[in-house]
């Protein structure tokens, strides 16, 4: 079919409305069978160029040829014609993009899929050690309770260490703790056997009322093994006010074990032996894995050993100068490591210092 | 301890169930560890603490038993037949107590006409519950009273000790003793020993000496039951690494008292056997042991909160053998322990119960505080952790020779009795511990690895001995983990991840510091690593492992470590924060391009634009570093990149020409040619 937009008005041979309505008819299907034809992007961009081209196109060319050159009396018709054959072509044109817009936008989703079964990528954040997030938790528990976090040296004298907490020369409670000292002339020192020396500490420097805590590493001469440590963690407390009592200590202590433990923990103590506490006692909890049926982690008795305790000696009283008739108080004191295993559930304490990454990112949180 | 029930019996009549009694038992403080039956007996496993020596004996966990449950208690009586027929065989030695100081006590039993054989059945049978192996009866029978008093006891051949003396005194310099189980102890002027005329013959208190032994060729027994000095005991037991029955129970104080009464039962059940006594018991007592009257005021007892009543309590105090006396307490021979008002109070607490005492959240008048250095290490490692950095933790000791290639000018803190000789002194460095526990791990095929640990570090200063925290880290591996679209993203970790690091822990604190290159650490890779510096204080060191130590670390990978001076820090404090106004108006970009000679640095880059003091650059970083392909060899190409901005109005864009331009003259002056 020729193409009749080349042609001029006098070649088109117009000599009814219907001719000129038959004209854009046939002019509309051609647009809408030429649109269709276009199969992908390219070619509708070249139908489009043959139509709405500005210069060439089909649409300009009916508009400068037909249009212009129309006699006065055909002109608004040709003009209204013309004007809804401009609107189908620009909405033709619009809808056919569309789909192929759309065609496309769904091309680009399934090449940008990804496998979403493949795992996840981040820096983890890496974890805190089992023993000092324990630590952490037992020192806020004190801190809550109006505790005060006392820190002191390592390296002590025999004097911190031992004598000012009532365990003198040649007393048997030194057996018990066998002492790392530090070699060289001069005065006795030793790596501390446990916190207390910061307990001495901090009641030299401060009256009463007082509560501390005091975190820290320790050490004891024992061979490394899967209950020992030459090195480890403890945390004292110490509280020291007007007429605190054996009830004051229990309730004290229970409250803690429920925090750390949980609600359900209940707590015994038995009388015991430390120097530098009497009454002293050993706190029971009820055990964590068993609660209380018995099983091999609490020796079938349904108790675990959490911590030692007392009301403070009379003799640190008049070691740091207080006046114990006017004054009383209570000290606790717990190996970190120990509460940390059976809150894990860790086999041996040589895990701790490994630095084993197997074991430490199982405590990621 | 181990107490057999039916022996506890004899002398009290205690019918619980063994469950029942293990739980008050425990609840007045001889925790039992377990019971169990065993040949028709049972048998309990308590724990006694190092104050109650008075337990450690069947009549000692009896007179407990009897005070808690409110029962009688069977007294412990001897009675030994004079011998009376004839006149001994030979006069019993002649006793000297040289040392009365180191043995306040000395009793002693001659017995003649013994015959050594088996000890009767239901001696040996009872020490076989307790997992006794019998011996002779003698021995059993030495063994049998120490179980039943508490007392321990030594038996000498008579015929074997010399000069017809037992001289009670410190040993002489040289002298040496063959001891019961076979080692020849080398004797120190400062232990005890039991001599005859001529020599040693047993470590008082302790073991006894073969050369005096009995044997089945033995007819006359010396039974020796002494006090001796506990700290006396304790020093020479020590030195000797020798912990015996007897030394256990001297060491933490026997009852004075009992002595002359564990040697009448032994000679009394000798007697028994055909022997006989040769003579009175033989009883020096030259520093009577005084045990105190202790007195209590009812207020005393304000630590029990009220609970227990002073009548109550002196009826407590009654049945533990406290004698009362016009408002004190007279302490009975076998309690050394108790001595204050105190120690009366704890023994009214813990035979009351401790249930007696309903806990109690006390009041606090007072403030808690964390303390700011706590406070700034929690962040840290809060931090650290937000890094990828996992939390480690390593001993505080070293061997020396590797702390001296990390600190080798440190003077270190040596142990007199260190655990090993890999735990020789206090570390002066946290790297060599950190190497070990990044050692593991790729040992153990984990080669992406990130850790810190926050310890001290202690060095000898002068006379003194230091400590101070410090913070170490470690890496290796690859920088970020997970499985990557293409090998070139599997970037490893390096330097400037460190750098990066170590850059924001110090960032985190009030302390302005430079970074200057690390060339002559011999811990350290030359060409990468650094150290941050405080005035004249270096407060971090980092960078990768010198390669020569990685090769005889045997490292096969690249490892980078970091050592931060906490301390300097911590005094320093948390950087105060502070809010500025962001500028409401727009920021300009420029990117600049150059080539550089590779002996420009950044640092160098960075001074000379520092020096021209722009006020609207905001901020100037480097982009992309590159070298080789098309850059010739000797240069670097260079991209930064320049942030503009005013708080107070929006730039022109010839302002930033301008600025621009600037920077580029800079940057042509330092040899930099433009792109
Ligand atoms: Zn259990």
């Amino acid at each position: 079919m020729p193409d009749r937009t080349t042609q001029s008005w006098a070649e088109l041979n117009v000599a009814s409305p219907d001719d000129l309505a038959g004209l854009f008819q046939a002019l509309a299907a051609e647009l809408a069978a030429d649109v269709a034809a276009a199969g992908e992007e390219a070619a509708l961009r070249a139908v489009r160029d043959r139509w709405l081209g500005r210069k060439s196109g089909r649409l300009a060319r009916i508009r400068d040829q037909w249009l212009a050159a129309a006699p006065r009396e055909w002109k608004p018709a040709v003009g209204q014609l013309y004007n809804a054959l401009a609107r189908q072509a620009e909405s033709e044109f619009a809808r056919a993009q569309a789909r192929f817009a759309a065609v496309q936008a769904q091309a680009m989703i399934v090449e940008d899929a990804v496998d979403t079964t493949l795992p996840g990528r981040a820096q983890p954040a890496g974890p805190a050690h089992p023993v000092l997030r324990i630590l952490d938790r037992i020192t806020d528990v004190f801190v809550r309770l109006g505790y005060s976090v006392a820190t002191g040296p390592e390296i002590e004298t025999a004097y911190y260490n031992f004598e000012a907490l009532n365990i003198p020369a040649d007393h048997p409670a030194r057996d018990d703790q066998d002492t790392i000292y530090l070699a060289g002339a001069g005065e006795e020192l030793l790596l501390r056997t446990h916190t207390s020396p910061v307990q001495i500490r901090a009641m030299q420097a401060q009256e009463p009322p007082l509560r501390i805590v005091a975190p820290g590493r320790v050490y004891r001469h024992d061979a490394p093994d899967a209950s020992h440590s030459p090195m480890f963690h403890q945390i004292e407390g110490l509280a020291v006010d007007r007429d605190l009592t054996l009830g004051d200590l229990k309730g004290t202590l229970d409250h803690f074990a429920r925090e750390l433990f949980g609600a359900a923990a209940t707590t015994r103590f038995r009388p015991s032996y430390f120097p530098f506490t009497e009454p002293s006692a050993e706190m029971d909890v009820s055990c964590i894995l068993c609660h209380g049926a018995g099983c091999r982690a609490c020796k079938q008795t349904g108790w675990i050993e959490i911590l030692g305790c007392g009301m403070i000696h009379p003799a640190l009283y008049r070691a740091v100068g207080y006046d114990a008739a006017r004054w009383s108080g209570f000290a606790f004191g717990m190996g970190v490591e120990r509460v940390a295993m059976l809150y894990y559930g860790v086999d041996d304490l040589q895990r701790f210092y490994s630095g084993d990454l197997r074991f430490l990112e199982q405590f990621a949180t | 301890m181990l107490v057999s029930y039916q022996w506890l019996r004899e002398f009290v009549a205690c019918d619980l169930p063994p469950a029942a009694l293990a739980e008050r038992l425990t609840m007045a403080g001889l925790a039992a560890a377990g019971w169990e039956a065993r040949d028709g007996d049972i048998v309990f496993d308590l724990e006694i603490t190092t104050n109650r020596p008075d337990c450690l004996s069947h009549y000692g966990v009896a007179r407990e038993v009897a005070a808690v449950l409110k029962l009688p208690l069977a007294p412990l009586a001897a009675s030994v037949p004079a011998f009376a027929e004839s006149a001994p065989l030979a006069p019993p030695p002649r006793i000297v107590i040289e040392a009365p100081q180191a043995c306040a006590r000395y009793c002693a039993r001659l017995i003649e006409n013994v015959a050594v054989a088996a000890a009767p059945v239901p001696v040996t049978a009872r020490l076989g519950i307790l997992g006794q192996r019998a011996i002779n009866n003698v021995a059993d029978l030495t063994n049998y009273v120490l179980q039943e008093t508490g007392q321990p006891t030594h038996a000498f051949d008579a015929d074997r000790l010399r000069g017809g003396e037992i001289r009670v005194r410190f040993a002489r310099p040289g002298e040496t003793l063959l001891a019961l189980d076979g080692v020849v102890r080398q004797l120190d002027p400062s232990d005890l020993v039991i001599a005859d005329a001529e020599r040693p013959v047993a470590l008082a208190g302790i073991i006894g000496g073969e050369e005096t032994a009995i044997n089945e060729r033995t007819r006359r027994v010396l039974i020796e039951s002494a006090w001796f000095e506990p700290a006396v005991v304790r020093r020479t037991a020590k030195r000797h690494a020798l912990i015996t029955e007897a030394s256990y129970r001297f060491q933490r104080g026997a009852d004075p008292a009992t002595a002359p009464l564990a040697a009448d039962r032994i000679a009394a059940r000798l007697t028994q056997m055909g022997a006989r006594a040769a003579g009175p018991l033989l009883d020096l007592y030259p520093r009577p042991i005084v045990r105190p009257l202790v007195p209590l005021e009812p207020n005393a007892l304000r630590l029990l909160g009220g609970r227990v009543e002073w009548e109550e309590a002196a009826e407590i105090l009654h049945r533990l053998g406290f004698a009362a006396a016009a408002g004190a307490f007279q302490v009975p021979s076998w309690r050394g322990d108790v001595s204050h008002a105190v120690d009366l109070v704890e023994e009214v607490a813990r035979v009351a119960g401790y249930d007696r005492f309903p806990p109690r959240l006390p009041a606090f008048a007072g403030a808690a505080r964390i303390g700011a250095e706590v406070e700034s290490e929690r962040e840290l490692r809060l931090k650290l952790r937000g890094q990828g950095y996992a939390e480690a933790m390593s001993l505080s000791f070293a061997a020396r020779a590797e702390c001296r290639l990390f600190a080798p000018h440190t003077p270190d803190i040596e142990l007199r009795n260190p655990i090993s000789e890999e735990a020789a002194i206090m570390r002066t460095s946290p790297l060599p511990a950190m190497l070990h526990l990044l050692q593991y791990n790729l040992n153990r095929d984990r080669p992406d690895q990130r850790l810190y640990e926050l310890g001290k570090v202690y060095w000898r200063q002068g006379e003194a001995v230091e400590e101070a925290p410090v913070l170490a880290l470690g890496a290796c591996g690859r920088a970020y983990p997970g499985w990557t679209a293409n090998a070139a993203e599997r970037r490893a970790y390096d330097f400037f991840d460190l750098k990066g690091t170590v850059e924001s822990v110090l960032a985190g604190f009030a302390i302005s510091v430079a970074m200057r290159p690390l060339r002559d650490d011999p811990a350290f890779h030359p060409g990468r690593a650094a150290a941050a510096w405080a005035g004249e204080r270096r407060v971090a060191r980092f960078g990768q492992l010198h390669p020569d130590l990685a090769a005889t670390w045997k490292f096969k990978t690249a490892v980078y470590i970091a050592e931060i001076a906490l301390d300097p820090l911590l005094r320093a404090g948390r950087r105060p924060l502070h809010f500025t106004q962001p500028s409401r108006f727009p920021a300009g970009e420029r990117d600049f391009s150059f080539l550089f000679p590779d002996t420009v640095s950044w640092d160098d880059v960075r001074l000379a634009i520092d020096r021209l003091r722009l006020e609207v650059l905001q901020s100037l970083v480097p982009v992309e570093v590159f070298r080789g392909a098309s850059i010739p060899e000797g240069r670097y190409s260079l991209l930064l990149r320049a942030r503009f901005q005013r708080a107070d109005r929006t730039l022109h864009e010839d302002e930033i020409q301008d600025q621009a331009r600037q920077i580029i003259l800079a940057l042509e002056s330092l040899g930099g040619i433009q792109r």
